[in-house]
Order: C-alpha cells, then structure tokens, then sequence
C-alpha cells in the first residue's frame, strides 16, 4: 500500500501551486519522510502532517532510503526545477550561466565575455517584437528589479524555468516572457542540531576565446632598400633621418603594386590581439554559515567575486555580497522567515565611451601589423595615441583603455518576509513584504589630457566628465491564502492572493566637456557644452490571483490559474487585464502498464499572459532645443499590454528504471506588440508613437532525455540531452514593413520586419554563385563590358571561391564578383540570411567514481546565420585575414579589388553572412571528493568534505564561424539578430577551486 | 528471479541503445559543426587547371613608325602566369624577366604596313590561353639625313609662285638648314635658318631671327612645319614682319626637278 502526498511550496503570491507540488508516494514501511524544505510528520503511519517549511522533530530525509521515496513533479505545466546539485556541478560566477543547457526552450547566450555583462536570456523563442525577451525573475518570492548581476550562484539552493505563458500565467502582464524563479539558500536544508560551515576559494584565468588574426601582409611597393630598416619602408615615401615607423614626418604616398595581392611582408609584427586582450584572472570566495536549531535555522554567507575578463589596463567587474537568511517557528504552526541581501559591485567598462562604439575591439584589428602601440606618447604619456601614421583614424586601443574611466558602482539592499500560518492543516495563510533598493553611480571620465584629433592631429581634448547616479527602489507586499482537502479519490486545492507591487526610480544626470584645469575631476571645472537631465518614475501594480488543482486517484490531474493585474504602465483605457490558464494531464501508466515504463504522462494547457508597455509610453515626450519646445513622440492613452496565448501539448515518459523523457509542443501567439512606429506626415510635428500592432508566432518544439546509466556504489553516470527546435513568425503586421530601429542605425539595417517574415531573417545584395544564375540575368545585367561579351554566358566562369565572374580574370585585379540583378537589371535586394538555427542540443556528462568525479556540457547549435559586420569592415580597411595572400598558392590568389567589391562601401550582402553552426564544450570540470574516513582522521571530525575541482569552459568550439565566437546576438531585445561587430571577445577559463565543509 | 532477468535485459537493452544514441549524436554533432564553408568547398573542388586565362589587356602603341623599337606590357597581373610572345613582320628585341613585357622592333618591315603582334599566357595550372593578336600599324619612316635636305629646292608659296631657293648645311648646328631666298627677295647674304627634329615627328622650326629683305628694310621671320624625311619635303608657315606689318606666309618644298 501507498500513501500520496501533496506537499504546497509556497513562495510569494505568484508562487504557482502546481508547478511547486510535489506529489509523494511513500512505501508503507518508511517510517520518516522530509522533502528539501518541507517534512512530513509520519507519526502513527495513517495521519500525515504536512508541516510546511517548519523545522520540526522528525527524522531527516538523510535517514529514508532513497528507493522507497518516488517523486514526481505536477506535469500539466512545462516547469523545469534545476536543484542545487545541478547549479553547481560547474562553478559559475553567474547564476545564468549556470542554467545553460539544463532546460529545454531557455536559451542562455553570452554576447561577449565582458566581465558583469548579463547574458540574453530567452524562454521558448522570442515572443515580442522589439521589447525585451528577458524573463521575469522572482528572487525569494519577491519580483527582481534592475540588474541581475547581483545573484550570486553560490547562494542558490534551487532555480524553476516555467517555459511559456501557460505555466506563468499567474504571473499575467509580466509573465510574457515566461518566469525563472530563483530560491536562496536556508538553515533548514541542514539537519536539526547540526551546524556547517563552508569555505569555497575558486582561482582562475582567462584567454581570449579565440583570434580574428587580421592580414599580417599588405600589398604596397616597398623600397629597394627596404632590408635595411627595421621598420617598412615604402616606395615613393621620403623619411625623415632616424625615423622610427611610430611618427608622422614622412612624405609622399605608398602605392600598390600592380598585382594588388596582399603578400609583401611589414617590417615587423606585433600581435595586437596579444597586447589588448592578454587575459587575466578571476577569483570568488565564498563563505557561509548555517545551523538548524530546531524552531531557529540561518544561513549567512559573503561572498568576494573578481572577473577581470581579458582586456589589458580594465579591471573588470568586483562584487561583494552579504547574506543572512532565516527561519524561526515561533509556534508549530506559524512560521517566520527572511531573506537579507546587501551587494556591492563594481564595474568598468572598456574604454570608456570606447565600449559603445566597438572602438577599442575595432581598432585592435584595424591596426597596422608593425604598429608598435607600447611606445610612449611625446608628452610622456604612455601608448602612443596614434601609432601608425599611415592610418591616423586608429586610435591605440591601449591608450583608450588606460586614459578613458567608465566606471558603474551599484549598491543594493533586498530584503524578503514572509509569515506562513498553517491552520487545521487545511489552510495556510501567507504574508510577505519584500523590498529591494538599488543605487548606481556611473561615471565616465576623460582627463584634461586626453587626446583628440583635430585635423588629423593629436590634440589635447581638455577632457569631459558624465556622471549619473540613480536609485530604484520597489515594494512588494502579498497577502495568500490556500487550502486542500481530499475528498475521497480525489484531491483539491485552491489558492487566492492579492499581490501590490511598487516601483519608483530616479536618476539624474550631468555632463560636461573641457576642464579649466589639467588634474581635476570636478564638475564645477568644466566650461562647455553642459547639460543636466533629471528622470523619474513611479509604477504601481496590483495582481489579484487565483488557482486551484484537482486530482482523480493519481491519474487525473487539472490545474487552473487566473490572474487580473492592473499596471499604472497603462493609463485608464488599457489598465486593467484577466489571464488565466487551464492545463490537464493524464497518467497512463495508472490504467495501463506498459513493459518498461515505469511512468508515462500526457498532458495539455493552455494559457495567456502579457508584456507591460514601457513607462515613457503613455506620455508626450517634448525635446527643447534652443528655446524651443518640440513634441517628439505622441502618447498613447490606450496602450496596453502584449497578449500572449499559448497551447502546449507534452509527453513525458520514465522508463527502464532510469530513463526520463520529456517532449513538448508549444504554440504561442503574442498579438498587440508595443512597436514604436514614425507617424504619418498629417499628424504634424508628432513623429513617434508606441501602438499595440502586430502578432508574432512561435512554435517550438522541446525534448530531453535523462539518464542515470550507471547507478553503482562506487560509479555513477549520468547524462542528460536537451533538444530544443524554434521556429517564429510575424503573422501580423497592421504597419508597413519596417526595420527594428531608428534610421541611421547602421547595425540593424539588414534586418526587416515584414509580415510573414521570421524576426531574424537578414537582407541585402547578395552575389551570383552559378552560371545558372548567370544565365537568369544576362539579358539585364548591367556590367561595363569592354572586351568582352556580356550577353553571352561564355564570357562567364566560376571562379575558386565559387562566384561567378568574367571569364579570364580570374586572380587579377580586374576579377569582380556578379551582384544579383532584379529584372529590371538594377542589384537585387532580397532576403540572404536567417539567423535562427535550426534547433540546439545540449548534452550534459556526469561521471564520478569513488570521490573522482568529471562532468561536461557539449551545446550544439545547428545552423542560425551570422552577419559578420566586423569582417566586412575589416576589408573595407585591407585588414582583413582572408585577403592575406601569402599563404594562398598562386592559383587561389585574389587581389584587393575582389574583396572591395564584396566589401561593397559597408552595404549588406551575402557575402558576409556565415553560418552560426556550432559545437561547444561549454563546461568541462574534473573534482575529487576526499573520502570522509580520511578526512575524519586527518581533521579529528573537524572537516566534513573536501572537494577540490578544476573547471574549464569554453575551451573547445567546433565552427566555421570565422569570428571570435558563433555565440552573437545583437541585442537582448533583438536576441535573434546575430550581427556580429567587435564586440568583447569571449573567454575560455580555467580554474581551480577548493571547497571545504566544517 | 525472473523479475531481476527482466531488469538485467532491459538495462542491457537500455544500455546498447544508449550507447549508440550516444555515438550517433556525437558523431552527428561532429559531423555537422566540421563542415567547410561555401568559399572552403569550392577552393577544395578547384584546381590550377580550371583558371581558365584570357589575355585581356595589353598596353602599347597601335600606330608605330619604322625602325621604331615599342614596349608591348601585359595590363594584369596574374599569379604563377607566364606570357609568350611572337610577332610577323617585325622582331621582338627583348622579354622581360617576368615575360609580361615585351620590346618589338619595326625596322624591317615595309612602310605603311600591319604587323601581328601575338601573346598568350600560360598559368601555373599550365593552361594556355587562346592567342591575343594585337595588329600594329606602320608608318614610314626615314631617318633623316640632312644633305637630302640641302640644294635646290622648289618653293610654292601660297599667293605668290613657285621659285627656286638653295639650301645649305648649316656649318655649326646640326639637322639645321640655311635657306637663300627667303620671299624670293632677301636682302645680301640673308638667310633664313630651319631646324628638323630629326625623331618620328619630322617637325621643323624656324626659330625667330632677323632678316633683310631685298629693300633693306629689316624684319623679322618666324615659322614651324613639317618634313618627310622619306620624300625629302618640307611644309612651313611663318610668320613674317616687314615694315611694320605682320604677314602669314605658307611654303611648300620639294626637290627642284633638275
């Protein structure tokens, strides 16, 4: 005989029911039984007592054996639980990180290694057209606001991944996105009387994770004498006497020589991707103490993280974190408990302004290859700000780095309260408050001293300061009350919460351009071009919730949420919403037995939720310039939030005693975008408004397979394979095509937004590949003929690289690549790339054996395309590797001309499209558990575990991607643009870290 | 018992399927992510035979003269190529090292003909390309040779007739002539001096001198023209001041018919 359970964890108001229960089957004879948080009182074997989240005095979970317990999470829903042990089978320095590949449909992508710099985040595709895909985050029950960078991985006992909008309706015009909720460590997990303290030191280093490696070739004439100098010497210059090659003086101009091939050598080479990017280290320590009293249990942690990243003269991003968390029952059946959070972080970005514009990344590679860019300036200051003349536009990324402050310092104080009464053990009643205060300050700061150039010469800036300090602070107070009961085979619940949410925001700003005085940093000390902006905001939310579950004998279960939330986001018009979800699932496995399946699950939902409006929205915005007061942007009192619509279909599956599978299907349709869109010509001087226009669609298909292949004694292996496949559509667009920005952002120009179209498909020029095309466009081709025959396919070949071009000029300077012609023969603009991939598939290894233990995430994107904007320009500027002719035998050399005309003056063709494929070892970490007898014996009982892991990651990328890394996105709001510009480079690390327990 | 056979099978089956999963995704995984790109494939598939040359651009003189030796350059640059060159009717003086360059030489041919000048490139693949016939005009040519131009001479003065005038070396400068009567009325010992380019363009100059005319009044004459050191004939147009006048004179030499 079984007995079921249901054990409710409740978090904060939107703490879904379902996705948190846990229904148990406990073998008659287990006498005890306790769930992480929760214990179960089994006393007399027939009256079960669910004393949630009470530290009680029943035996631990440490004392059933684990056969006799089966556990299965509520399956109506796609919630995905990643528990603590899996969070840090890798040591990561961000939760996110963390979660890479242990969920199907959440894509977690790192634009760059830039230390502090939050990865994109997306669940289940892209769902809004321009806004932000990033999830909401609930931390401790409480909504997260402002950065994330502040979560400390260590500190997480266990994060929920609901995919889609069915499983986070509750969460109604914020659960868009889907919702990660992420829970913190408590006393309770220890057991009662026992107190730990752990100290876990990790140490390591960074590399670049790759080279662009530019041409080290060029293609001037070099002087006769060249052999003689240790710098290049060029033909038809003139030098001054003791020139070095780091100054300006010479005269005259190098040309090229008549073949135009990038193959004579400079005079010297320095490898500039060595000087900017050596790599450096990284560090966390990481402290805390916990103890279970009984009715008192805390947990108190610091920790100290350092990632320096990998630029020279930048150091990186510090944080120090702060925790106490506890729990204290005053009576068995009211519970008290809080979360205590204080961060302190530190970030410098690269450069300074530098970090925005990609100039420090860029120049690195435009750099000529002899540029010695280690050598002083003429006023003493170290890197020269110019180092090659012949390029005077390519500021020493070294002086920028050194010379330019961007500095970013947040503090924040969170704290989370909760009072859990459980009465007649039917009915808990909750409340809590969560409040969380942000300050940041950033400045950016330009010396006196710091040069410009004026007419192409050095000259000093007289330097600038920005600064602007912010404060957020947000509320959360939530009020729930739920209850269960059985009624003979059946099992119900229900939950009613009121949640107020509060947000107010500040920041204020100041900038200024050139000091009086060299050496100050004051405000008061600057004298032009002043500015000051002040900004504010307030948002009110309210959320009034309500679910209820029902289950028929084990098989039948039902799950139902509503969710009616108002936001002050929307003005009276468009302020208040319903959401609501219905989901079912079905045991088959309970009617019929299947030969090998141990368990096997159908189950559908379907449910809605939104995406609020931005702040500034609602409101007339008015620029003043010059006295003149000007309305820019309309306000839109009838903005309300997206709606997003979901169905999903799963099947999950356990069987030959160690196989878990899951598959789902999920379609999800968000109609009413907030899209900023260029008023038409009759509405005066407003230009821009924010409407709700349009409807994108995602269909995504998602599956995993957990194994536990080998369960022994002494060896355990595990692996686990995550599939995801996503495919979206504009499937409405009530406004002429457009693309996602403004005019005159260059690196979005390539991407359209049409209906029909998936977000991420590119456009431009592309090149005629075959003579098949060839022959399509013949009768309208525009090609300045001369000696040849345009009309005529004979007067056409397919050169090495596979481009059609006029036949006999194949590696001269006269080889031009065909561009596509429309049929009126002018270039043919027209879709030449998607950056989507096919699907994406993570494979996670875990091996351990006696103490000895080795694990490693393998991710696998298939296809996605990849706009290389920084090879593009780096041919623009003859710096390009794939120009460098050198090594080319003769038959494959292409001179400069050829690679201009794909370089094309920066226009979008196919030509720089790549394909994004890639396999990557994202993680890889060898520890050792020293074996507690030995450690008993060694420390007298003192050291309960020590474990020491070496841990790399990205160490390995298998791609064509001839970038730095496939891994790109453009924005986090157009995280399915993969445009690539001389962005942060990312980092492969290696680490060693030692963890002990007392 | 027959329970514990059941698992044992199913977990062998369970294993034997999963190991193969395993390789068929890693090597899929392989498989897929060590694909070439677009340009790496069709570098792969081609081979120095399949640059297929065309001499599509030589720079040189169309028109030449006689005797003239012209340089004829292939306009391109082509890695690992090689040029041949050969021409009917005149001579190729010299190659350059690189073979792109070659120096042809007129003298023998006839004037007023059209010698086929050939070139072909050859690529490191050993491919030859088709035949590029550049067709050179001749022009005749003669070098000068300065007693052709001394003696008499008929002069066909334009407005006036046609009279005699001698020519004589001049005894200082070379390729110079000395014309005794100038506008069939030089004053005594008068002269007027002609300079012939001796080069390809047969030009003369009659640089501006002082000149007596058969009244004693003095003036001045300046001219430029034409030779043809073929024909031994010579086209002038002077400029010509007498008393107080300016007038524009046109000669036309040939050898007096003796």
């Amino acid at each position: 005989m079984k007995r079921l359970f249901l054990l409710i964890f409740l978090s904060a108001c939107f703490g879904t029911i379902s996705p948190h229960t846990k229904f148990i089957t406990v073998d008659e004879d287990t006498v005890a039984l306790g769930a992480s948080r929760h214990r179960i009182d089994l006393s007399g074997n027939s009256d079960i007592k669910i004393l949630d989240s009470a530290p009680g005095d029943q035996a631990s979970l440490s004392k059933v054996p684990s056969a006799s317990i089966k556990e299965f999470n509520k399956l109506t829903l796609s919630v995905s639980t990643i528990d603590e042990k899996s969070l840090k089978k890798v040591n990561a320095g961000s939760v996110f990180s963390a979660l890479s590949g242990k969920s199907p449909g959440l894509i977690v992508l790192n634009p760059s290694g830039e230390p502090g710099k939050l990865p994109s985040i997306s669940l289940r595709g892209s769902s809004q057209l321009t806004a932000s895909q990033f999830p909401l985050i609930i931390l401790d029950g409480a909504i997260l606001e402002g950065t994330l960078n502040d979560i400390n991985a260590d500190d997480i006992e266990s994060v929920e991944v609901m995919r889609g909008p069915a499983a986070s309706a509750l969460y109604g015009s914020r659960g868009g996105n889907g919702v990660i909720e992420i829970k913190t460590l408590s006393g309770n997990l220890l057991q009662e009387g026992k107190t730990e303290i752990l100290f876990r030191n990790e140490y390591g280093i960074n590399r670049a994770a790759g080279k662009y490696n530019p041409a080290i070739h060029h293609a001037y004439r070099l002087a006769g004498d060249q052999s003689q100098f240790n710098f290049t010497k060029y033909e038809g210059v003139t030098y001054p006497d003791g020139y070095t090659g780091t100054m300006p003086g010479f005269s005259g101009t190098r040309t090229d020589e008549d073949d135009q091939y990038m193959d004579n050598a400079y005079a010297a080479l320095f490898d500039h991707e060595d000087l900017v990017l050596p790599g450096n280290d990284f560090l966390t320590n990481y402290i805390s103490a916990g103890a279970n009293l009984g009715k008192f249990n805390y947990m108190a942690s610091f920790e100290n993280h350092m990632q320096s990243g990998i630029l020279s003269e930048t150091n990186g991003f510090r944080r120090n974190s702060f925790r106490v968390n506890f729990d204290y029952r005053i009576i068995p059946e009211l519970t008290v408990s809080a979360t205590n959070l204080y961060v302190r972080s530190k970030t410098e970005v690269p450069g300074g302004v530098g970090a925005t514009s990609s100039e420090i990344f860029m120049n690195t590679l435009l750099l000529s290859p002899d540029a010695d860019i280690t050598v002083k300036n003429p006023d003493g200051q170290p890197f020269n700000f110019i180092p090659d003349a012949w390029t005077p536009f390519v500021i020493n990324p070294l002086y920028l780095l050194r010379k330019i402050e961007n500095e970013t310092e947040r503090n924040r104080f969170a704290g989370t309260y909760r009072a859990k009464l459980v009465l007649m053990d039917l009915l808990n009643i909750e409340a809590l408050y969560s409040f969380q205060y942000l300050t940041t300050g950033k400045s950016i700061y330009a010396p006196y001293d710091t040069y410009t150039l004026s007419d192409s010469m050095p000259v000093y800036s007289h330097g600038s300061l920005s600064l602007t300090n912010s404060s957020l602070l947000s509320g959360n107070a939530m009020l729930s009350a739920s209850i269960s009961r059985e009624f003979g085979d059946i099992t119900a619940g229900a939950r009613l919460c009121y949640l107020l949410e509060k947000m107010s925001f500040s920041s204020d700003s100041r900038y200024g351009e050139a000091f009086s005085r060299p050496g100050t940093r004051s405000f008061d000390d600057l004298t032009i071009n002043k500015s000051e902006d002040n900004f504010e905001k307030k948002i009110n939310s309210n959320y009034i919730t309500g679910l209820f579950y029902a289950w028929y004998r084990e098989k039948y279960l039902l799950d139902g949420a509503f969710c009616y939330s108002g936001t002050s986001l929307s003005d009276y018009d468009g302020r208040w919403h319903p959401w609501m979800r219905i989901s079912a699932a079905y045991r088959l496995t309970q009617d019929f037995e299947i030969p090998g399946v141990n368990e096997m699950r159908l189950r559908m939902a379907f449910g809605t939720a939104g995406y609020r409006p931005g702040f500034q929205n609602q409101f007339e915005v008015f620029s003043v310039s010059s006295g003149n007061m000007l309305r820019t942007w309309m306000g839109n009192s009838l903005l309300k939030p997206s709606l997003s619509r979901e169905f999903e279909a799963g099947l999950n599956i356990d069987f030959l005693d160690r196989f878990s599978f899951e598959i789902v299907r999920s379609v999800n349709s968000t109609r009413d975008q907030t899209l900023l869109m260029t008023l038409p010509a009759q509405s005066g001087e407003l230009i821009n408004q924010v409407m709700n226009s349009g409807r994108m669609t995602v269909k995504s298909w998602e599956a995993s397979l957990k194994a536990d292949v080998i369960k022994t004694k002494y060896l355990d292996y595990s692996l686990t394979l995550v599939v995801d496949r996503i495919r979206q559509k504009i499937t409405k667009l009530d406004v002429p095509p457009f693309r996602p920005a403004l005019p005159g952002e260059q690196e979005y120009m390539s991407f359209y937004f049409r209906e029909g179209e998936t977000p991420g498909a590119m456009y431009g020029y592309s090149w005629v590949r075959s003579l098949e095309e060839m022959k399509n466009q013949l009768a309208v081709s525009d090609l300045p003929s001369t000696w040849w025959d345009d009309s005529s396919i004979d007067s056409y070949v397919v050169n090495s690289d596979g481009y059609v071009i006029v036949k006999g000029t194949e590696g001269t300077t006269s080889e031009i690549p065909v561009k596509k012609n429309d049929t009126s023969g002018m270039p043919l603009f027209s879709k030449i790339g998607d950056s989507n991939p096919n699907f994406r598939i993570w494979l996670s290894n875990s091996l351990s054996f006696n103490g000895i233990g080795i694990y490693a995430l393998l991710e696998w994107k298939n296809g996605g395309d990849i706009y290389n904007r920084t090879a593009q320009n780096l041919a623009g500027h003859k710096r390009l590797g794939m120009m460098d002719q050198f090594r080319n035998p003769d038959f494959l050399k292409k001179a400069i001309p050829y690679y201009m005309e794909f370089y094309d003056n920066n226009s979008f063709n196919d030509f720089w499209v790549e394909d994004g494929s890639y396999l990557k070892l994202r993680e890889l970490a060898l520890f050792y558990e020293f074996p507690a007898p030995m450690l008993k014996d060694f420390s007298k009982g003192y050291v309960k575990s020590l474990k020491l892991s070496l841990t790399a990651r990205n160490i390995f990328t298998l791609t064509n991607y001839s970038g730095y890394d496939p891994e790109v996105l453009a924005t986090d709001s157009y995280n399915y643009y993969a445009y690539d510009y001389a962005g942060y480079p990312h980092c492969k690390s290696y680490s060693l870290s030692v963890e002990l327990k007392f | 018992m027959a329970i514990l056979k059941v698992k044992k099978m199913q977990r062998l089956i369970g294993n034997k399927i999963l190991v193969r999963s395993i390789v068929t995704f890693i090597t899929v995984f392989l498989f897929n992510s060590c694909g070439k790109t677009y340009i790496e494939k069709s570098r792969d598939e081609y081979s120095p035979e399949d640059v297929d040359p065309i001499v599509f651009s030589v720079t040189g003189p169309l028109t030449v003269y006689q005797t003239d030796t012209r340089d004829y350059e292939i306009g391109y640059s082509r890695a690992g190529s090689s040029w041949s060159w050969s021409v009917e009717g005149a001579e190729i003086a010299g190659i350059s090292e690189d073979t792109k360059r070659a120096s042809v030489f007129f003298r023998d041919k006839p004037s007023n003909d059209t010698v086929y000048l050939t070139v072909s490139e050859t690529t490191s693949g050993g491919v030859k390309s088709p035949d590029t016939v550049i067709k050179v005009k001749v022009i005749e040519f003669c070098v000068l040779e300065i007693q052709n131009f001394t003696g008499l001479f008929d002069c066909n003065e334009s407005g006036y007739h046609t009279y005699q005038v001698n020519f004589r070396k001049d005894p200082v400068l070379s390729n110079t002539i000395l014309n005794d009567n100038f506008w069939d009325w030089p004053g005594p010992g008068q002269v007027v001096r002609y300079t012939l380019s001796g080069d390809f363009l047969e030009t003369v100059t009659v640089p501006k001198q002082t000149f007596i005319f058969g009244d004693g009044i003095t003036g001045w004459v300046e001219g430029n023209g034409t030779y043809k050191g073929c024909s031994h004939t010579m086209v002038v147009d002077y400029t010509v001041f007498y008393d107080g006048n300016l007038y524009q004179t046109h000669h036309e030499f040939s050898p007096a018919v003796k």
